[in-house]
């Protein structure tokens, strides 16, 4: 009795485990390949370039495209840096120039094995991969200020315009603004920071915070990027945001992506990183995440090439982090004058 | 037997309050490990950070002066105008408890630039020249969270003082003022060292304030400190370090107050007649000014519902939002009363043997107050590193809200609690009642209405909470006031202020309908 007790478990044990197998299987059979991309909060935005490009690479991976999203570029490096990326992500999106110089001694990421680039700038690099690029400038309202300055110098001379801008320690368009100092002024790059420090009515955390206070009124100038006047003329047909066009020139920014080191699926990050330098990618930068595409769309976006043009550009930099230190020190240098 | 059996329903009780001590232990073994195992050759330069330590105290001393003197003459303003005391009372509480993101947001936008009063002063084609993102405008939005707090312990002092008193000093010709500046002013300040220590040490600890409205590398405290270094700087280290010095200096403060058993009696409403002064055209403005002062965040909620936007509320990102924000708060809250339930019980069994493990007790819940979120959020991220991320954002951010909500629930209702424990412990003894059936039968039905009311109110504030949410979040974990300031910072103001609309009017109705129920069954 007892033996066949046991053996009617045996077998119900067996029929339940075959079960779930069976069940199981065609689970395993149709599960896609995930792909975990970390990255700012307004790229994946609703308003942002990420679902566009979620469709599209989901279209031809047979995958499912995972977006996680951190406060701003600064923050991202900052979480893969405090956790070794041991919450698993394959690819970080938004990294910029700035940074890949520490990303790199931090040795988070994998080379991208990608040998061919046909760029619309100049790029050189085996761990990241470039996805869009633009230049800062300072933008205003032209019905409020009917001058604008031309220059650095004039810019600080005209004690009645105010300025917002980023702080540099947490900002990377903050930080460009030091670079961009330090390009045009180098050795008196603090005295003009000093010469510039009354007029500064906001030093916000964030770009979106600064220009967002820019907007409700709260200076006559910001700092972003030349493209921000193309938003506002293409999306809500106002003509009355201009960027300043500087004589000495637009410091560059170039926004970058890279393969993580414990990513769990190389093979499909590594799709992706081709995959951003495809026009499929590509034509949703533009008026997506407000920077120029990496490859030339000129024929195919003109809207947005006349809207936005490219100023006069400034050498790229690739920070060390003596570099990055300088010219966040002299900015704080001004600070309390 | 049965005397095993009683001992077991005690151990039951206490079983989540000594859980809750090795959680605690369990996070303080974890940031000493912290700095003990660490292989990095680190420095913790005081001198980064030691304007952020002195800011922080600053604008708390600052905030807590202009709090402590506008409380008390709003206070008298408002006792004076002879109007509904339970309703100015309620309407105080409010706006003690309001979200600081709604305050904010409604501060800015009256405010800012382009704000109302700008505006409204263009009319005239007068200047405006106020920076609401500047020190005067995070002292203003500190300000009148403990101005309401500080106006209601001297109101509820006022309406406390005997009928008899203000008859006689009628009939003496006596003025109010000279009573009170000759004889009551004793009175209304008894248990006030608490009170001002309190607020002093709510002043400090607001980040969600300069998070918002710090426009200044200049202006950045303890906690925007802890945020900033882990966020953008990747280290714990000076996070954690900050979060204990904010610790050491929040407990030296709390120690004037840790064992005050004046604390409470601020919390009681004794009676509810109406003295009815002569009627004063000063005093009339000055009543209608202050009702105005703590209206001027409301008025976003004017523009937020003039925008109102279907298609954000059916969106996934608000759908998403509400659920966590509920899922959050009711875990916390629930967290929170089994929690409180079981120390105040422990507090009491060592009360009734006149144990010095009270203070103990005591002490174990009330330092949470004094832990800054931050500090405790970096904590428990490393931990979970540690651990490789087996805890979720969820359950972090729960208990993280309910260790922030336990010390308020706690001490309001610690009084009602503990009152004539002797009495009832004879009776429970003699009786034989065990300690879970008098929690269950005794205790919960006579605290019924204080557990009620702290619910609701707990609940809003954890609603509220723009703190460790900040660190804890990702794009399918954010909480309404995340959402909310998520659209402000892309410049989506009148979603935004919709969302916002709605949320206080959904906190409105909280607060309000259990006051109602309670009401109706009194």
């Amino acid at each position: 009795m007892c033996d066949l007790g046991s053996l009617l478990m045996k077998g119900l044990t067996m029929n339940l485990k075959l079960l779930i197998i069976l069940l199981l299987l065609p689970l395993q059979v149709f599960a896609k390949e995930e792909l975990k991309v970390l990255t700012y909060g307004s790229f994946n935005s609703d308003w942002g370039p990420g679902p566009n490009i979620e469709r599209e690479f989901e279209s031809i991976c047979n995958c499912d495209l995972i977006w996680n999203t951190a406060d701003s570029s600064g923050a991202l490096l900052s979480r893969v840096k405090l956790t070794k990326n041991n919450e698993g992500f394959d690819v970080l999106l938004g990294l910029d120039d700035s940074l890949i110089t520490e990303a790199e001694e931090n040795d988070l990421f994998i080379e991208h094995q990608i040998e061919e680039f046909n760029l619309d700038l100049n790029w050189e690099n085996k761990f990241f991969t470039p996805f869009d690029y633009g230049y800062f400038s300072f933008i205003y309202d032209q019905t409020k200020l009917a001058m604008p300055p031309q220059s650095f110098e004039e810019l600080a001379s005209r004690n009645e315009i105010s300025l917002i801008i980023m702080d540099p320690r947490y900002s990377t368009p903050g930080l460009g603004l030091a670079k961009w100092i330090d390009q045009v002024f180098q050795e008196e790059a603090v005295e003009f920071w000093k010469n510039l420090q009354d007029q500064i009515v906001i030093t916000s955390k964030s770009w979106s915070d600064g220009y967002g206070l820019f907007l409700e009124g709260e200076s006559d100038i910001v700092l972003s990027y030349t493209t921000s006047s193309a938003y506002h003329s293409l999306i809500e047909g106002n003509s009355n945001y201009q960027s300043l066009d500087m004589m000495e020139g637009h410091a560059i920014q170039i926004e970058v992506m890279g393969i993580l080191k414990n990513a769990s699926n190389i093979e499909l990050a590594r799709t992706f990183l081709e995959f951003s330098l495809s026009e499929d990618f590509q034509k949703y930068i533009p008026q997506g995440n407000w920077m120029y595409p990496v490859i030339d769309l000129q024929n195919s976006q003109i809207e947005f090439y006349s809207a936005a043009p490219k100023p006069k550009s400034l050498d790229q930099v690739f920070p060390s982090l003596a570099q990055k230190e300088k010219w966040i020190s002299n900015w704080e240098a001004s600070l309390g004058e | 037997m049965s005397k095993s059996i009683n001992s077991m329903g005690a151990y039951f009780v206490r079983l989540p309050y000594y859980l809750y001590l090795v959680t605690l232990l369990f996070i303080f073994i974890t940031g000493i490990s912290f700095f003990l195992t660490s292989t990095d050759n680190y420095i913790f330069n005081f001198l980064n950070y030691s304007n952020a330590i002195f800011f922080t105290f600053f604008q708390a001393t600052t905030a807590t002066f202009f709090s402590s003197i506008l409380g008390f003459i709003f206070s008298l303003i408002l006792y004076l105008s002879g109007k509904n005391q339970r309703l100015i009372s309620a309407f105080l509480n409010f706006c003690f408890i309001l979200p600081v993101i709604f305050v904010s947001f409604g501060v800015i936008y009256f405010y800012s630039s382009n704000g109302v009063l700008s505006k409204f002063l263009n009319l005239f084609s007068l200047d405006y020249d106020f920076k609401i993102f500047s020190f005067a405008g995070i002292i203003y939005v500190t300000s009148y969270f403990n101005i309401a707090f500080n106006a209601n312990f001297f109101f509820r002092k006022l309406v406390n003082l005997p009928d008899n008193y203000i008859k006689v000093l009628k009939s003496n010709n006596i003025t109010f003022w000279t009573a009170v500046r000759l004889q009551i002013r004793g009175y209304l300040f008894q248990g006030y060292r608490s009170i001002i220590i309190l607020t002093l040490i709510f002043c400090a600890s607001n980040f969600t304030i300069l998070y918002l409205l710090s426009g200044s590398p200049n202006l950045v405290t303890i906690e925007l400190s802890i945020y900033q270094s882990i966020i953008f700087n990747a280290d714990l280290y000076s996070g954690i370090t900050l979060g204990i010095i904010q610790l050491i200096l929040m407990l030296f403060l709390s120690s004037f107050i840790m064992f005050n058993k004046n604390y409470d009696q601020s919390f009681n409403f004794n009676k509810s007649s109406i003295i009815k002064f002569p009627k004063n055209s000063l005093i009339s403005i000055g009543f209608y000014s202050i009702v105005f002062y703590f209206l001027i965040p409301f008025l976003i909620l004017i523009k937020g519902l003039f925008n109102f936007n279907i298609q954000l509320i059916l969106s996934k990102g608000f759908l998403n939002s509400i659920f966590n924000s509920l899922m959050i708060s009711t875990f916390s809250v629930l967290l929170s009363i089994f929690l409180s339930l079981s120390a105040l019980f422990t507090y009491r069994s060592f009360l009734e043997k006149n144990s010095n493990l009270q203070k103990f007790t005591f002490l174990s819940i009330v330092i949470l107050l004094f832990i800054p979120s931050l500090t405790l959020s970096s904590i428990i991220f490393y931990l979970n590193f540690n651990l490789n991320f087996i805890f979720s954002n969820f359950l972090i951010v729960s208990i993280i809200n309910s260790f922030f909500i336990t010390p308020i629930v706690f001490v309001f209702l610690s009084s009602k609690f503990i009152e004539n424990y002797i009495h009832e412990s004879k009776q429970c003894s003699i009786l034989k009642i065990s300690p879970f059936i008098r929690l269950i039968k005794i205790d919960i039905p006579k605290i019924k209405n204080e557990l009620v009311l702290i619910i609701s109110a707990v609940f809003v504030l954890s609603l509220g909470d723009l703190t460790s949410i900040t660190i804890f979040n990702d794009s399918s974990f954010r909480t309404i006031p995340l959402f909310i300031s998520q659209l402000y910072n892309n410049y989506k103001y009148d979603d935004a202020f919709f969302i916002l609309s709605l949320f206080i009017i959904s906190l409105f109705f909280i607060m309000y309908l259990p006051s109602r129920f309670l009401n109706r069954n009194a």
